[in-house]
């Protein structure tokens, strides 16, 4: 058996809008919503320059709800250029893009294979008439596929290497929908070389040899929380050598947030300087990139935290700040919120005998406010017409709201009558 | 600050008032009723506060004594500095002047700043006040009031809560509310209708899928129909094969089979029908020429028998011949004839004519014995000069006779010739008389004036006289008469010469009137008239041998009438002549040609027997060849002939119609097949077929340009959905949406935690802790009472004061007397002055005549606290009351009288 060179890729979501970004600005989105797209096309090109043997696509290609054909034709020609090239495609359906959200009629190219929902299958990878290795895999037939899937593969071919291609949560993952959920035990039970895992967006090696269990991660981040790079796995399985993957960076757009103390500026100036000089650092790490969408958290007692606290404050610094980047290579957007507190003196007050002192103390000691200020927010949380559009609520919400809360009743008893 | 004077220009009842000697403490005021509390403390009020306008409807206090409207107070400020602020009438509260020692200042603004910011309302209510304000419970409960009340006892200085509830409530408000306009409403909106569209765009992906199934289906249909296509097209070509070549194949047909069924002829003689046409045509010339003279020899003879000759004509051929000769003399004649004969008639009549002329009486023979002798003529030239010189001399004297005639009657005309000596003589006289008459009057000598007088009377009667007879003084004129006597003679001589010149008129018997020039024409005139009279006779011999010569012309006519046509004695002559002429000329050409033709008949019979004998030879030459050619006659040799040609023919038309088949259909089998489907179908069945094929396909690409059309419109429809970037557009605008939406809850979740957040602090601080200003009221309350109360509670969210006695039983302020209500709200304001002045600019207290109704005891302890009060500032109580006065003045308050 000699090496077998692969690209194992998954999540990448063509297409489909970025969340999180209150901006509307239609060059960013337009940027944006090629990202996806272009990290696709990165994919293709490495494929194409690496000559690897294979490509692997562990599900979730594009957004199944959006039922978006401009992805599926996207895709479409990406694969076909794999074809054209003589690389064979190998592809899962994940949760986001089950077998029934694709269209039927439009034909893949050669050399691609899409494995079916009922059952698991295996394709053989043949170079120069010898075969690499077999691929087995199976796809989401639906969006909910609750059922351990791993326990359904079984190895049935001693040439080549075998590999497993698989939409699923192993482990357990937090934070993503446990679908076809199992161990990592599961997997190495399999006597698999490699399990090229889809689902989790971060880039995962759940074990290093003997099988190989890998997440790869989305290629290209939609959310301000999948910070961190994005990409695929370039993956050489060696008959006599531990596995080597490599990842490698596909995102065209980098997602970076950050805090930024502006405790001690007393002028928006200072701010903006902070601002700039954290955004320039955050851009040096980006160099690979073509484009850097940073959210920026200002933080720390300021005084002039009531400048900043003015309705429009933010938007009108992000601006300043996303006109000073404006023809920077990566070009930047900057998304800022403020979170500062007002200069006083939180505990002197609290020592203090008056209404501010109560308050405070109340904050601190009251276990029930929590739940006070979560009732208050019913008649837009649970009543409204419009509540389904809202994150939940987790209890740190909850809490930071409160905080926020104090913040302002403060700002207005305290800083009203310093104003 | 304290109030030290007060300077009052104009107000109300006040008019350039000065109250001065206010001091730090109590000050008293005192006058009799009606002296003006009330208005010294709206001065007060005002010249701080500014002057009310008449929209705020409340007395103005315009001066009623004169003096402009404002005045000023001299204050000194908490850090010793003194002040003189005064204002006068103006727009916005008026206009108000601060006046340090250094500086003047000017505006409301700065004055505000020097009161520590204290409003008008506080002012109002706490710290000037009269009796009905203190009484009345609303004053304290002004926002600002009430929020000082509250707010002091929060700790919260200036800051009022309920502002800051109201702001956050203002702020989530706007942001979200469950029905009516909010930031949220909107978005939210925005993002369904987004939802909507996307929906909307979704439906693309199976629009996709069917189309593509579409395009799939309708590529099979089109290759179907491109098979059957071709297939009718191949059958149609073959078809329209056979129809555009079926007559040329039957023509080849129909001559093969015609050719075989042909005589042969292989003995007939080559270019025999050219030899036999040959030997036909030159005996059909030679017929057709004999014919042809023949019919020349008739005609010979017709024009012959057609010509006739009068030979009795020729026998007066020379009596013609003279006619003919004297033509010319009978045409003159007759054209002369009438002109002479008019000629010699008007040669007659002038001739009279001219006669008469001459004298009445004469004619013809007289004229011709008329001559007259040259010495005749003479003789008349001599009486005609003689009669031009006696004519000339007699109007020469008498032209001289009347020149002195004209002469004389100018002179006469000058005046009259009366002598100058008469003249001086009358005048002389006259003046001698005037004179004697005036000396004879002068003198009074009536001999001399009776002298004088006559003498006047003398003269003016010979003045009258000399002018009457003014003509008796002319001559008599001598060469008058002497030249009328010469004019006289030359008249006589005339008249005689005259006389003899009648005489021999006479003598030659011509009228004796007449003048010698007359004479003298008349002898012309005769010779002019015989003249006249020897042509008229030359014109009548003319006349008498045009007659003759006409005469005998008729003659010879009249012989020849017999024998020529036309002629008539009724024409004149000359056509007669002429007709003769012709007749004659005609009678003899008939004759020349009559021989001519004779001799030309005579030929042509000669000719026609030649030429007979040729045709003969012609007839025996053609029979022998077409006997040769073994043709029984010239009929038989023209059918063979005839069929030799067919044979000809039809063999070049097998060949041609071969090339033609073989060049579109090919040799051998191809060439045999379709000369063999040829004999098998007719025309009209080979055409039917191609109709039908012809409709088939025409439908069939129909059917096809349709579902081309089709095909690129689902084409174009695909092309379009495959490029269609809106889903992508409106899924990023709806994250972008529900971020917005998301931040704003966020925002507005903040708001609401802050609004409960403040509500649970009330909450503790109404449980916990009273209010300092309450709490310090409470004090003086309980020592105005003298500790019949002990608390006054304020409740949070209430309006209303309580007060608690020694048993606990608490009071509304409904329940309580007026008195103790007054003391209360008195202690209330304290507290108030109080809590204020640790922040702020103490201000002076006002107080109007306000404890009227408080019983003695009560009174004497409110004294008793005022006094204290008013230790460290300044109070001013204004009263009509002289127990009052005495009351204040024994706790060392500063009286002033008004």
């Amino acid at each position: 058996m000699t090496a077998f060179r692969f690209i194992h890729c998954s999540d990448l979501h063509i297409d489909s809008p970025f969340k999180g970004l209150a901006s509307q600005m239609p060059s960013l989105a337009e940027r944006l919503r090629e990202s996806t797209f272009q990290a696709f096309n990165n994919i293709v090109k490495l494929a194409l320059e690496e000559k690897v043997d294979a490509v692997l696509i562990a599900g979730d290609i594009f957004d199944g709800e959006d039922r978006s054909l401009q992805a599926q034709l996207k895709f479409h020609r990406g694969l076909l250029e794999l074809s054209q090239a003589g690389i064979p495609a190998f592809i899962v359906h994940g949760n986001h893009d089950p077998s029934n959200s694709w269209s039927h009629t439009l034909d893949w190219p050669e050399h691609t294979t899409i494995f079916p929902g009922n059952k698991v299958e295996r394709h053989p990878v043949i170079k120069n008439g010898k075969t690499q290795a077999w691929i087995y895999g199976i796809s989401y037939p639906q969006k909910e596929v609750n059922e351990n899937l791993a326990s359904r593969f079984k190895k049935d071919q001693e040439q080549g290497f075998a590999i497993g291609l698989l939409h699923a949560n192993v482990g357990q993952q937090s934070g993503h929908d446990n679908y076809a959920p199992c161990s990592v035990q599961d997997l190495i039970s399999k006597d698999f070389d490699y399990w090229a895992l889809g689902h989790v967006h971060e880039f995962k090696v759940l074990r290093e040899n003997n099988p190989c269990i890998v997440y790869s991660g989305n290629t290209q981040a939609r959310h301000l929380k999948e910070t961190g790079p994005k990409g695929c796995c370039l993956v050489t399985l060696n008959s006599n050598a531990p596995a080597n993957i490599r990842f490698v960076p596909t995102d065209v757009v980098s997602y970076r947030s950050a805090k930024v103390d502006v405790g001690g500026v007393s002028s928006i100036n200072e701010v903006l300087k902070t601002v700039q000089s954290q955004v320039e650092e955050l851009a040096k790490e980006s160099l690979t990139h073509e484009g850097l969408v940073v959210r920026l958290v200002l933080t720390g007692r300021t005084p002039i935290h009531n400048e900043l606290q003015n309705p429009g404050a933010s938007k009108t610094l992000a601006e300043e700040i996303n006109t000073f980047f404006e023809g920077h290579s990566p070009w930047i957007i900057v998304d800022l919120s403020i979170q500062t507190y007002g200069t006083y003196d939180l505990e002197s007050l609290k020592e203090g005998k008056d209404f501010i002192a109560d308050l405070l103390n109340l904050y601190e000691e009251d276990k029930e406010l929590n739940h006070k200020v979560r009732d208050a927010m019913k008649p837009v949380f649970e009543s409204w017409a419009g509540r389904k559009y809202f994150d939940d609520f987790s209890d740190e919400d909850i809490q930071a709201i409160t905080l926020k809360a104090r913040n302002l009743a403060l700002d207005q008893l305290v800083n009203r009558e310093n104003s | 600050m304290q109030i030290r004077e007060l300077h009052i220009d104009g107000f109300g009842i006040f008019a350039n008032k000065r109250i001065t000697g206010l001091t730090p403490g109590i000050n008293i005021i005192y006058g009799k009723n009606e002296f003006g509390k009330t208005t010294m403390l709206e001065f007060i009020r005002r010249i701080l506060f500014g002057f009310p306008t008449k929209k705020d409807k409340t007395n103005l206090y315009l001066p009623v004594h004169g003096g402009s409207l404002g005045g000023s107070l001299k204050v000194v400020l908490q850090n010793g500095e003194d002040l003189v602020i005064s204002r006068g009438a103006g727009t916005h509260g008026g206009t108000v002047r601060i006046s340090t020692p250094t500086d003047v200042l000017q505006g409301q603004s700065v004055l505000s700043h020097l009161l520590g910011n204290a409003s008008k309302d506080i002012f109002k209510n706490v710290y000037a006040f009269t009796l009905d304000e203190l009484h009345d419970f609303n004053s304290l409960n002004g926002d600002e009031v009430k929020n000082r009340i509250y707010g002091a006892g929060l700790g919260l200085g200036k800051v009022s809560l309920k502002e800051i509830e109201s702001e956050l409530t203002g702020h989530c408000t706007q942001i979200f509310r469950p029905r009516g306009a909010s930031q949220m409403g909107e978005l939210l909106e925005k993002i369904k209708k987004n939802e909507q569209e996307i929906l909307l765009i979704q439906k693309n992906l199976t629009l996709f899928d069917e189309l593509q199934e579409k395009l799939g289906r309708m590529l099979n249909k089109k290759l179907t129909i491109q098979n059957s296509h071709e297939e009718l097209e191949s059958g149609k070509r073959i078809l329209e094969t056979q129809v555009r070549l079926y007559e040329d194949t039957i023509q080849f047909l129909d001559a093969q089979n015609t050719l075989g069924t042909l005589e042969d002829l292989s003995q007939f003689p080559e270019n025999g029908l050219k030899t036999l046409e040959s030997l036909s045509q030159e005996k059909d010339n030679l017929i057709l020429r004999i014919e042809e003279e023949q019919s020349s020899l008739q005609a010979l003879k017709n024009s012959r028998d057609a010509l006739t000759v009068n030979h009795d004509l020729f026998e007066h051929e020379e009596s013609i011949h003279r006619l003919q000769q004297s033509t010319q003399s009978i045409l003159s004649a007759l054209q002369d004839s009438d002109r002479v004969q008019i000629e010699q008639e008007d040669l007659g009549m002038q001739i009279a004519e001219e006669i008469k002329t001459i004298d009445r009486d004469w004619n013809e023979n007289t004229v011709l014995e008329f001559e007259l002798t040259e010495s005749e003529k003479d003789q008349i030239d001599g009486f005609y000069e003689s009669f031009e010189s006696l004519r000339k001399e007699k109007d020469l004297y008498l032209d001289r006779l009347e020149s002195h005639r004209r002469l004389k009657a100018e002179k006469m005309s000058e005046g009259w010739n009366i002598p100058s000596w008469l003249k001086s003589f009358y005048y002389c006289f006259t003046a001698t008389g005037i004179l004697g008459m005036l000396l004879g009057g002068y003198l009074m000598n009536i001999p001399l004036l009776t002298v004088a007088i006559l003498l006047v009377a003398g003269c003016i009667f010979l003045f009258r006289m000399v002018f009457k007879n003014k003509n008796s003084f002319t001559k008599e004129d001598l060469a008058e008469i002497n030249l009328a006597r010469q004019s006289e003679q030359k008249n006589k001589e005339y008249d005689d010469q005259f006389e003899d010149w009648r005489q021999w008129l006479k003598d030659k018997k011509l009228d004796p009137h007449i003048a010698p020039i007359t004479a003298k024409n008349i002898a012309k005139t005769a010779r002019q008239i015989k003249t006249m009279i020897a042509q008229r006779t030359r014109l009548e011999e003319r006349i008498q041998q045009m007659d003759n010569t006409c005469r005998e012309a008729r003659a010879c006519i009249l012989s020849l009438e017999p024998l020529i046509k036309n002629i008539s004695l009724k024409n004149d002559l000359p056509a007669n002549i002429e007709i003769i002429g012709q007749a004659f000329a005609e009678n003899k050409a008939n004759r020349d040609k009559n021989n001519l033709l004779q001799n030309q008949y005579l030929d042509q019979v000669e000719k026609i027997s030649r030429l007979e004998k040729q045709l003969e030879v012609k007839s025996n030459d053609l029979a022998q060849f077409i006997h040769s050619s073994g043709a029984k006659d010239s009929l038989d040799f023209l059918r063979k002939q005839n069929i030799l040609e067919e044979q000809k023919s039809l063999t070049e038309k097998v060949a041609q119609k071969r090339g033609i088949i073989q060049s579109n259909i090919g040799l051998g089998s191809h060439f045999d097949k379709f000369v063999g489907a040829i004999q098998t179908s007719p025309l009209e069945d080979i055409k039917q077929k191609l109709d039908r094929i012809s409709a088939e396909l025409e439908e069939l690409h129909h059917n096809r340009e349709q579902l081309l059309q089709e095909v690129g419109e689902t084409r174009n429809e695909i092309e379009k959905l495959s490029s269609d970037n809106d889903l992508i557009v409106k899924q990023t605008e709806l994250e972008s949406l529900k971020q917005q939406l998301q931040t704003l809850a966020m925002e507005w979740a903040a708001h609401r935690g802050a609004q409960v957040l403040l509500e649970a602090a009330k909450q503790k601080y109404e449980k916990t802790r009273q209010p300092g200003v309450i709490r310090s009221a409470e004090n003086l309350f309980t020592r105005i009472t003298n500790g019949d109360y002990h608390r006054i509670i304020k409740p949070i969210d209430q309006d209303d004061l309580m007060i608690e006695n020694k048993q606990h039983e608490r009071k509304g302020v409904l329940e309580m007397s007026r008195g103790t209500r007054e003391q209360l709200y008195l202690a209330m304001r304290f507290g108030l002055i109080d809590e204020y002045e640790t922040r702020s600019e103490p201000l002076p207290a006002v107080m109007d005549d306000v404890f009227v109704n408080f019983d003695d005891e009560r009174d004497e302890r409110i004294i008793e606290i005022l006094g204290q009060f008013s230790q460290h500032r300044q109070v001013i109580v204004l009263t009509c009351h002289q127990r009052s006065l005495e009351a204040y003045k024994s706790i060392g308050a500063t009286p002033i009288t008004v």
